[in-house]
Formats: C-alpha cells, sequence, structure tokens
C-alpha cells in the first residue's frame, strides 16, 4: 500500500540545511498498525506530512496505492489525500466556528456528497463513535478526549485507506488516551491501515510493528511488544 | 457548498466581534457617504436634462467687448429672440421667459397676502419648449392671454386648499393687478436651472411695462431660449447670426470698439460650464462634482483597504482553520470561493446598513445642500449599476486579496505554526496603511484649507458695515421718503438711508464716457441720498460725500478707487463722466468696498444722487436701516407697525444685510460643511482601521510582550516599540500626502478673488493630528495586552 525508497527531505535555509529525513526505506501493507517513534527532531513528523501527501519529499521514491506520488503537484496530492487519507492531530484541530456535526461533515464536502449523503455517513460515524448526542456542541464545550473522537469521526467518515495519527493521545489523560486508542485499534480491526506517530510506548504497544527513527534514518523496525505477546498468546 | 460558506461566514462574523463590527461600520458608511454623494453627482449631472429635446435647447446669451474687456450675460433683449426665429431655418423653436429678482405679492383679500419668490413671465411657447407638465388647463392657451398665470401645484394647494383653483383671480403685484388662474403645473423639478413657483403670461409683461421690447440694446433682461432642429450645427449658426447683430445693434458702436455677439449656449451645460455671473438658481461647478467624486472615492478606499488590512490581520487566527481545511480536501478555489462568500456577505449586509443611514442622514444632508434628493428618485438602472459596483466590483476587490492569500497558505506551515510572513519583507496591509494616512491627512489638510477660506469670506473687511442693518423694499422714491420720515422719529434708528441698491443686491450696469478715453468704461451705477455713506458706514478716499439731497447735486458723481484705477486719474476730483448726455463732475472718491459678493474683484462704481435717478429705472428703492438698543426679533415687528401705518395695503418686503450678504456664501458653506463631514467619517474609518489592526498586532506580539517583560522591559519601552511602527508610515504618509494636498489646494485657492495665503501650519497640523490620534489608539489597544502577566502570555502561545 505504501513502499518508500531512499525517501529524503532536506529543509534549507540561507545559512543551514538541514537533512530531516536521510534514504528512508519501508513498506507498509494494507491493514497494517504501524507506530512511528523516535526521540523529538528525529524526522517523525515530516515522515508523517509525506505519507499524508502534505509534503513532498527532497528525494527517493514514494509509493502510495501503487503510485508514484514524489513528484505530484499540490493539486494532485490534494486529490489523492482528500479521498484515501484521514487524519488524526495531537491537538484534534476541530474548527472551532464550526459544531461536532460540521466538523465531521467538513471533508465530504469538499468531496462534493450530496446534503442528505452527508448527513447520513455522518450521523451513522457519530452513533458508531458513540458521540451523536454531542453533534450540535462546539468543540470548546467538550472535553478534550471527545473532542479527539470527533477527530477521529471526522478521519473516518469518508472510509479512507489510511489514517495517519499524530501523538493522537498526546494531549489527553490516560483514560481518555486509552479510549482514542481502542478507536483506532477497532478501525484497523475492520480494515483500516493505521500510521501513528508517537511517543508512548504504551501507545505504540497497540501497533502491529514500530518504526524507530533516530536523525532521520530507520535504526529498527520491529514487532511491538504487545503484539509480539498476543500473537504468542493467540498460538 | 454555498450554504456551508454561507453558514461559516456568518459564524465567522459573529465570534470576532470587534473586527465585524468595524467592517459593518466601516463598510455601511462608506456607502452611505458614496450613496449620498452619487445622488448628489446624479443630480449635477442630470441637471436641465429631463426635457425631452434638451439637447437641441439653446439659451441666447451676450458676449460683449468693450474695448477688450469681455462680459458674458445669460439675457438677451426681449427684440432678439422673435428676429432669430424668424431669419434662421434651424431656428424652430423660440420661447422668453422674464424673472425680476424680487419676490412676488400675492394678495388672496385686502388683508391677507404671501410673497413668492420666482414668478416668472413665460411666453405661450413655454410648454413646446420645455418638457414641464402642465397638470391641469391646456399647454396651447394657458399663457397666451393677457393676466393669464399657472401656479406650480404647491403654491395652487397653498392658495386653494379647499377650492378649484382653475379660473379663480388673484391679484399680483404693488398694483394688485388682477390674474386668471388658467393652468396648474407640476412644482419644479429640483434639477432644474428654470425655477418658477408661477407663470405671468408674457403679454401680461407687455401690458404692464413701459421699457421698449423691441429694440436690440434696449431692455436686456430676458431669458430666450431656441430649439435647434436636430443636427445643427450651432458654431454656424453662431457664425450666421454676426450680420444679423451688426444690422440689429452693431452698427450703432462702429469704431467704438464694442462689440456684441449673440452666443447659443447649451441648457444642459448652465449648472456646471456655465461662465455668466449670476443665474436664475446659483450655479455650481464641475469641479465640485469632481471634489466630491473623489471624496467617495477615498471613503470607499479606506473602508476597502480597512477590509482587507483587517481580513489579513485575522487570517492568522484562521490560518489554522485554512490548513485544516485543506487537510481535509478543500482546494484553492474551495478557500476563495468560501472567504469571497464571506465578503460578499459582509458587502451585502454592509450595504442594506447603508441604505438605512442614507434614508436617516438624508433631511440633514439636503438641509445642508439646500437640495431634495431622495433615494427613491434613483432611477431603477443606477441601482443596477451601484450593487455591481459595490458588491460585485468592490467585494470582489476587497475579498479576492484577502481570498487569495489565505488560500496560498501550506498546511504543513501552518500546522507548524509558521504562517506568518517572515520580518523585513514587504506586507500589502503596510501599502493598505501608508495610503490610508495618506488620504486622511490630505483631507485634513483640505478640510482645514476649506474652513479657513470660507471664515475668511465671512469675516473679511468689506468696507462697510454689515450688521444691525435691515433693507426694506419700497417702490417709489416717495415711498421711501415717508417710511425714512416715519421711521426716524424712533429712538432705536440709529441712522437710515435711501438707495437704489445696496450691497449685495442687483445693481446696473453701465457705460460711461470719459473724458479723453474712447469708448469709455463700464461702470456700476446706484443712485443714494445723502445720509447712504453714513448709514452704510462707507469712507472717502478723497474728495467729499454729497452735502445734501437737493437738485444741485444732480451734476455731481462720486466714484469708488477701482473707477480711478480703470481710468488712469491721477487727480480724479473735477474730472467728468458723461452718461445719457449728461456730464456729471467728480466731487469725491470712495474707499473700495465689496458691493458684490466676494467671488468678484471690485469692480468702477459710480454713485449719484437719488433725487436724480431717472423715472425709467422705475422700482425698487431700498431704505436701510441702522438700528440698535433693540434685538433683531424685534425690529421686524417694529418696522412692520410703522409699514401697516402708512401702506396698509402693501406687503412689507424686507431683509436683514448681514443674512443676505451670507446667502451670497451659501454654497460654499455648505461645500465646507459637507466637505468636513465627509472627512470626518473617512478618519473616523481609517482609525476604526488602526484600532483593528493595532488590536490584532497586540495580539500577536503577546508573547514577544511577554518575553521582553520576563527580561526587564518596562510598560513604557515597549508600548513605544509597539508604536514605533505606525510612526514610520505615518511619517511617510506624510511626505508624500502633505505636497500633494498642498498642491491641489493652492489651485482651488487660486480660483477666488480673495483668498487666504496657503497655511502652512495645516500641513504640520494634519500630519501631528494623524499622529497622535494613531498613537492613541495603538497604545490603547497595546496597553492591555502590555500589562499582561508574562505568565499568561506566554501560556497562551
Amino acid at each position: 500500500m505504501i513502499k518508500t525508497v531512499e525517501l529524503t527531505k532536506v529543509f534549507r535555509t540561507e545559512e543551514v540545511e538541514t537533512t530531516a529525513l536521510n534514504k528512508v526505506c519501508f513498506e507498509i501493507g494494507e491493514g497494517e498498525f504501524v507506530a512511528i517513534m523516535g526521540p523529538s527532531g528525529c524526522g517523525k513528523s515530516t515522515l508523517l506530512n509525506i505519507l499524508g501527501l502534505l509534503d513532498n519529499p527532497s528525494g527517493g521514491q514514494y509509493f502510495f496505492l501503487d503510485h508514484e506520488v514524489s513528484g505530484h503537484s499540490e493539486k494532485q496530492r490534494a486529490n489523492l489525500r482528500k479521498r484515501n487519507i484521514g487524519f488524526v492531530f495531537q491537538n484534534f484541530n476541530l474548527i472551532d466556528e464550526l459544531s461536532v456535526f460540521e466538523n465531521v461533515e467538513l471533508p465530504l464536502i469538499y468531496l462534493g456528497y450530496s446534503s442528505a449523503e452527508r448527513k447520513q455517513r455522518v450521523e451513522e460515524v457519530l452513533e458508531q463513535m458513540q458521540i451523536m448526542h454531542r453533534k450540535n456542541h462546539f468543540p470548546l464545550q467538550l472535553s478534550g478526549g471527545q473532542q479527539q473522537r470527533v477527530a477521529v469521526c471526522r478521519a473516518v467518515v469518508t472510509k479512507p485507506h489510511i489514517i495517519l495519527a499524530d501523538e493522537p493521545t498526546g494531549n489527553l489523560d490516560s483514560t481518555h488516551g486509552d479510549e482514542v486508542m481502542n478507536l483506532l485499534e477497532t478501525l484497523n480491526k475492520n480494515g483500516t491501515t493505521i500510521i501513528m506517530v508517537t511517543h508512548s510506548q504504551r501507545d505504540a504497544s497497540y501497533a502491529q510493528r514500530i518504526i524507530r527513527l533516530f536523525d532521520g534514518q530507520i535504526v529498527t523496525e520491529d514487532k511491538s511488544t504487545e503484539f509480539v505477546l498476543a500473537a504468542a498468546a493467540a498460538q | 457548498m454555498f450554504k456551508h460558506y454561507l453558514i461559516t461566514a456568518l459564524k465567522v462574523s459573529r465570534r470576532h466581534p470587534l473586527f465585524s463590527l468595524i467592517n459593518f461600520f466601516g463598510l455601511a458608511t462608506a456607502i452611505a457617504v458614496c450613496l449620498m454623494i452619487f445622488l448628489y453627482v446624479h443630480r449635477e449631472l442630470t441637471f436641465d436634462r429631463f426635457h425631452e429635446n434638451a439637447e437641441d435647447i439653446y439659451r441666447i446669451s451676450l458676449h460683449m467687448n468693450i474695448q477688450g474687456e469681455v462680459m458674458d450675460e445669460p439675457v438677451s433683449s426681449h427684440a432678439m429672440g422673435p428676429d432669430i426665429l424668424q431669419e434662421f431655418p434651424e431656428v424652430i423653436e423660440m420661447t422668453r421667459l422674464s424673472h425680476w429678482y424680487e419676490p412676488v405679492t400675492i394678495w388672496q383679500d385686502d388683508d391677507r397676502y404671501m410673497s413668492v419668490e420666482y414668478g416668472l413671465y413665460a411666453e405661450s411657447t413655454f410648454f413646446d419648449m420645455f418638457s414641464f407638465r402642465l397638470l391641469r388647463g391646456n399647454t396651447k392657451t394657458a399663457l397666451e392671454d393677457p393676466y393669464s398665470l399657472v401656479l406650480s401645484e404647491t403654491l395652487a394647494h397653498e392658495l386653494f386648499p379647499h377650492a378649484d383653483p382653475m379660473g379663480q383671480v388673484l391679484r399680483l403685484g404693488s398694483r394688485q393687478q388682477a390674474y386668471r388662474i388658467t393652468g396648474i403645473i407640476e412644482d419644479c423639478p429640483s434639477n432644474s436651472h428654470i425655477r418658477y413657483n408661477l407663470l405671468r403670461s408674457y403679454p401680461s409683461l407687455l401690458e404692464t411695462s413701459s421699457a421698449n421690447f423691441y429694440e436690440w440694446d434696449a431692455n436686456i433682461n430676458a431669458m430666450t431660449y431656441v430649439k435647434l432642429a436636430p443636427g445643427s450645427d450651432v458654431a454656424q449658426l453662431k457664425e450666421k447670426t454676426k450680420p444679423l447683430t451688426y444690422e440689429k445693434v452693431n452698427y450703432k458702436f462702429e469704431g467704438m470698439g464694442v462689440n456684441i455677439a449673440i452666443g447659443y449656449f447649451p441648457i444642459t451645460d448652465i449648472r456646471l460650464h456655465s461662465p455668466f455671473g449670476a443665474d436664475m438658481v446659483e450655479t455650481g461647478t464641475i469641479s465640485k462634482v469632481w471634489i466630491f467624486s473623489a471624496v467617495a472615492l477615498f471613503v470607499l478606499f479606506i473602508a476597502g483597504f480597512n477590509y482587507v488590512n483587517l481580513t489579513i490581520a485575522k487570517s492568522g487566527k484562521r490560518a489554522r482553520e485554512v490548513g485544516l481545511r485543506k487537510v481535509l480536501g478543500a482546494n484553492k478555489l474551495n478557500l476563495t470561493r468560501q472567504f469571497y462568500t464571506e465578503t460578499l456577505l459582509i458587502t451585502g449586509i454592509s450595504f442594506i446598513l447603508g441604505l438605512l443611514l442614507v434614508e436617516f442622514s438624508m433631511p440633514l444632508f439636503n438641509h445642508t445642500l439646500g437640495t431634495q434628493l431622495s433615494l427613491a428618485d434613483t432611477p431603477w438602472w443606477s441601482w443596477v449599476v451601484i450593487l455591481f459596483i459595490f458588491v460585485g466590483v468592490f467585494g470582489m476587490l476587497a475579498g479576492l486579496y484577502p481570498a487569495w492569500f489565505m488560500a496560498a497558505f501550506q498546511p504543513v506551515k501552518i500546522l507548524k505554526g509558521e504562517f506568518w510572513n517572515k520580518p523585513g519583507r514587504f506586507q500589502p496591509r503596510n501599502l493598505l496603511l501608508l495610503i490610508q494616512f495618506m488620504v486622511s491627512m490630505a483631507l485634513i489638510v483640505c478640510t482645514l484649507v476649506v474652513t479657513l477660506q470660507i471664515r475668511h469670506l465671512y469675516n473679511r473687511d468689506l468696507g462697510f458695515n454689515s450688521k444691525g442693518l435691515v433693507v426694506i423694499e419700497t417702490d417709489t422714491y416717495e415711498e421711501a421718503t415717508l417710511l425714512l420720515n416715519a421711521l426716524e422719529g424712533y429712538p432705536w434708528v440709529r441712522n437710515q438711508a435711501a438707495g437704489s441698491s445696496f450691497p449685495g443686491g442687483n445693481i446696473y450696469m453701465e457705460g460711461v464716457e470719459i473724458q479723453g478715453m474712447e469708448p469709455g468704461i463700464m461702470t456700476s451705477r446706484i443712485w443714494t441720498d445723502y445720509n447712504y455713506k453714513d448709514a452704510m458706514g462707507l469712507q472717502m478716499y478723497e474728495g467729499h460725500w454729497f452735502s445734501g439731497d437737493g437738485e444741485f447735486e444732480a451734476e455731481n458723481v462720486i466714484v469708488n478707487q477701482a473707477f480711478v484705477r480703470k481710468t488712469g486719474w491721477d487727480d480724479p476730483i473735477g474730472k467728468t463722466v458723461g452718461r445719457g448726455g449728461y456730464e456729471y463732475r467728480v466731487i469725491g472718491v470712495l474707499q473700495d468696498f465689496h458691493y458684490q459678493s466676494l467671488h468678484h474683484e471690485i469692480e468702477p462704481l459710480m454713485v449719484n444722487i437719488l433725487s436724480s435717478r431717472p423715472n425709467y429705472l422705475e422700482r425698487p428703492y431700498w431704505v436701510v436701516s441702522d438700528y440698535s438698543d433693540i434685538n433683531e426679533s424685534e425690529v421686524v415687528p417694529a418696522i412692520g407697525d410703522v409699514w401697516k401705518d402708512l401702506f396698509p395695503n402693501k406687503a412689507l418686503s424686507y431683509h436683514f444685510l448681514s443674512e443676505h450678504l451670507q446667502m451670497q456664501y451659501v454654497n460654499e458653506r455648505s461645500f465646507g460643511r459637507l466637505f468636513m463631514g465627509f472627512t470626518i467619517l473617512a478618519i473616523i474609518i481609517a482609525m476604526l482601521g488602526v484600532l483593528g489592526l493595532s488590536s490584532f498586532m497586540a495580539q500577536q506580539k503577546q508573547k514577544e510582550m511577554g518575553i521582553r517583560k520576563v527580561l526587564g522591559a518596562s510598560l513604557i519601552s515597549i508600548l513605544s516599540g509597539m508604536a514605533s511602527g505606525f510612526v514610520k508610515w505615518v511619517l511617510v504618509a506624510a511626505i508624500i500626502a502633505l505636497p500633494l494636498a498642498y498642491w491641489y489646494m493652492e489651485k482651488w485657492l487660486a480660483e477666488f478673488a480673495y483668498a487666504i495665503d496657503f497655511p502652512s501650519w495645516t500641513l504640520l497640523a494634519a500630519a501631528v493630528a494623524m499622529l497622535i490620534l494613531s498613537m492613541s489608539i495603538v497604545i490603547f489597544q497595546s496597553y492591555r495586552a502590555a500589562n499582561t502577566s508574562p505568565v499568561e502570555s506566554l501560556a497562551c502561545e
């Protein structure tokens, strides 16, 4: 589903050149749950931005759904992005002026769904995530956990192939954090590919595979502890 | 999708009340100002264009050249029109009007009368020439017979509220001549240079006047209009009229350096391009139309710039939203449409608010300008144009840049918090701010100069005493003498006199012969009694004033300094002035005084003793009474009592001289007031922009302020740091705008015969005022942010 070949990203200013990603190669198959970990400044978010088609790499190749997209224009990337990728952010990134319903509805508007279709899809996903009772509330009237749940609703409402989550529990307490991770796990079990950037070992344990980055390079690629344990238990 | 855009726009407006308020107020005010100016400009530009054949109607004018001295007059003699109609086939219609500038007295019965302005004599072809609608009566016959009378609708209703006016008889004027009402005409449109409240048939004038109506150089007081066949060449007609003019009049002046030329002046140009000194109603100038149009544009620009500036300033707050929308699939077009919808919504609401504002302010606007403008008078097509301009063009211009600006945000950068322009890079909002400061400063200078010039007109030493004088109209010298005698016994009459005119009043112009000069000079002429000099407070320059009212003074004349300058006399006393076969000896020279408005330079004037005034000049005679120890409000009843005793069947017509003189500058005064009003509004709008922008900057720099405070900066140093960003732009604006304002106002002042020297301090005042205003706002806005605890300001980032 996703394949990178010597993916490189270099940031240049007048005086300094910083290599954020240095010839990164990996593959992620359909239905996988992958966590990307590493210390601050190791290139996690840069990698996620490129994987999410928000940014282009400086070098290397990026295959998204078997198509090489590293040279795509913003317009082409936006087109692919809105049809295939859902985003969940650490700080939720809901639009304060819009209600829960309207926030979740937004991606469907840009995909050109009719009003009736939008209503049906949004209510479906709000029911599914058990936040329907808050549909007319505004983000600032919700708890952090509820806000992230709405963000997840917004990420899945278009039924994307892949969800990219950037520190999804970073702003939540452990109870709400677990709640969100359970949601992501359920989505993954239902077939959605999930790539998550995290600092938290606990969150990473939900993933089937962990990619560890250091100074823009992959240092290890392993199965998560919990996944190994669970797999062993299953045997 | 549009619904979503609309809902978002409404929610965004609600979420940022200060910005929304500034935008709505600024745009609505600008739109209201523009609409009012549009109504005014529309009225000025459509003056006299409502006549069906307006483009083919011309007024005959006289172009007199007397030894190189040129005079243009909007009037002609009564004899010219019929001859021209008869002689030239391209002249297909002709009509004459005669307008006596004094009000007409209408007698309802012996005790009841009213004075009505604009009572014209009009020929029966009046309705063929013009498109004024006759509501009742027959257009062919209403003005045909002597003593026929057509009343305006309002006047008819006033005189006969419960009866049918048609066929009724009214007595008019001091002679109480009976007129039969033969028609009711629509009230005079306000955009007509012809004004009427009543029309008397032209044959009535012929019957009641002993003046000469059949010579080209006699009785030059008709307004003669001709309609030319479509496609006629006016220049050619003017050329063709020359031989006729020679045959009728110019042959008399051969070899004297005098020439009269007939002109055909388009009636559609009378309002704004009139070269004539006086007309039936005060004429406007095209420059005033341009100035107001420029003010409207300035105000609209300022409000538009505010909108653009504030929206861009606000974009920081919305950057996250923009980034998110992009992440969720919005493309540039989606976002541009969204922000453009917001602009349209705000412009649309502002437009409605603007309309309401116009509706509320219209009475004040009309009062100031002396007009009867109304939104309802605007033709339907102009609404389409107005809507297109405001909501379409303006909305697009003001909306497109912010829309483009925000739609271009890079989502990755926004999500990282890097959406602000880098320091040092040129920012368009600074340019907009600069232009706002420039326009505001230029407007402040213009307003100050206009106000000072108008004050100068009011306060200039006119060379006579205008305060405490009441001027009363009488029909004959005998009446004037009777009134003077009757008033003499009253203790509040300090001084009084009689004359054929008074400063600011109508005045005769005559050509006079001067010893040793061919053909002489044109001079104004008045006849006064012995007391006139003292009653008016005139000063002698040399020689002496009349020594009495007796016949022995009939051969003497007093001239003014301008007269002496014109003749080039070194020693004027004893010189002779010839007129109509008589010779007058100069016995004194008056110091120049402004017997005409300050629009005119002081021209030559000669004064004869009133008792020698020729009979053919008829009425009126003016009694000037200098009152003291009595209030203005008490003078009129007191004089009224005296008048009633003397002339029980005559209406008292009077005015206070100072008020009459002020009326001469009513145009300048209303212009000045409006200009000041619009300038204040423009500055308020501009300052609201500064308020919004500084509020945004204070928020943006809250973290910086926090850090500075942690590092030990004082409140004053933080505030001065904030203010310095604006000071720079005020100074740059001053350098560009003030020389432009100086250049333009110098040009404007040059149009006045008596102008102030350009007051240089106004340039400094404008810069300082702008500096103080903007600094106060910036400091006020920043104070709150700078006072916030650094813990809070750093946490909020």
